[in-house]
């Protein structure tokens, strides 16, 4: 058995710069992606490489821990610190502002892990 | 020298380092040796850079198209895409075209040819193509004598 680096470009399967028809895919293929080509005598698969996914996804949630701590910070620091000792406002002017700017980061985060889940192959 | 041509995949055993060299003086070619984990042997230049495996549309090294993508090792690879190395141009051309006649003497218990044999040629016109064989070659007698053929 012989195990090549390949990639899949607009749904080919690509090896050795050479496009490999009728390649049996054992990925969803929905999108290009990098992986080996498998040749067995006269069978041969594609399998996408998983780790560059991997990689994406983890960072993604290293993103979102991050966001959290921005978020536990944002609560703390724009709540707590506007109470003073005497009473007033609960909230500083800038929280509408700053809840909305951490609200647009949620909503990209999440388009982030639904593009990979979608990107999937 | 033994000789053995596997599918048009030559290989040479020199027995000693003088029979190479007496071997390349008289084919006038440079083999090369290939070393794997089983076997030790010289090859011509060409062969010995065969794959051991193919790509369907891939461009070979004398312009040839494999037809196959195919894993195995180099002398299945050229059969399964009906491939051999002609030993006058040094291309790699389809078997079907071999059009070379082997030139076949029957001595008392081998057949033997003055020159090395083309792997795909026949011994006439109407008979099948050799793909493989085994043989010697001796340097006193300066003859090729054959142990083995098999026919296509």
């Amino acid at each position: 058995m012989n195990i090549l680096n390949a990639k899949i470009v607009n749904g080919a399967v690509i090896a050795d710069g050479v496009t490999v028809k009728e390649a049996v895919l054992l990925c969803e293929a929905k999108s290009s992606s990098e992986g080996f080509l498998l040749i067995d005598k006269d069978a041969f698969f594609y399998l996408t490489k998983t780790t560059n996914d991997l990689t994406k996804a983890l960072d993604l949630v290293v993103n979102a821990a991050d966001l959290s701590a921005q978020i536990l910070n944002f609560l703390s620091s724009d709540i707590t610190e506007a109470v003073p000792s005497g009473g007033g406002p609960v909230k500083l002017p800038a929280f509408a502002a700053d809840a909305q700017i951490l609200q647009n980061k949620i909503t990209q985060l999440k388009q982030q892990i639904e593009n990979l889940k979608n990107t999937q192959v | 020298m033994r000789i053995f041509c596997d599918c048009g995949f030559y290989k040479f055993y020199p027995m000693i380092a003088s029979e190479l060299i007496m071997f390349e003086d008289m084919i006038g070619q440079t083999l090369t040796l290939c070393e794997n984990d089983y076997e030790n042997y010289y090859t011509f230049e060409p062969l010995s850079k065969i794959k051991n495996y193919s790509i369907a549309g891939a461009v070979g090294l004398s312009g040839e198209i494999y037809t196959k993508t195919f894993s195995a090792n180099p002398a299945q690879v050229l059969f399964e895409n009906e491939l051999t190395l002609n030993l006058e141009t040094g291309l790699f051309v389809n078997f079907k075209t071999i059009v070379a006649q082997a030139s076949l003497g029957i001595g008392q218990t081998r057949a033997t040819t003055k020159n090395l044999l083309q792997a795909f040629s026949k011994p006439s016109a109407n008979d099948r193509q050799i793909k493989t064989f085994g043989c010697f070659y001796d340097f006193q007698k300066r003859v090729f004598f054959y142990e083995r053929l098999y026919f296509l």
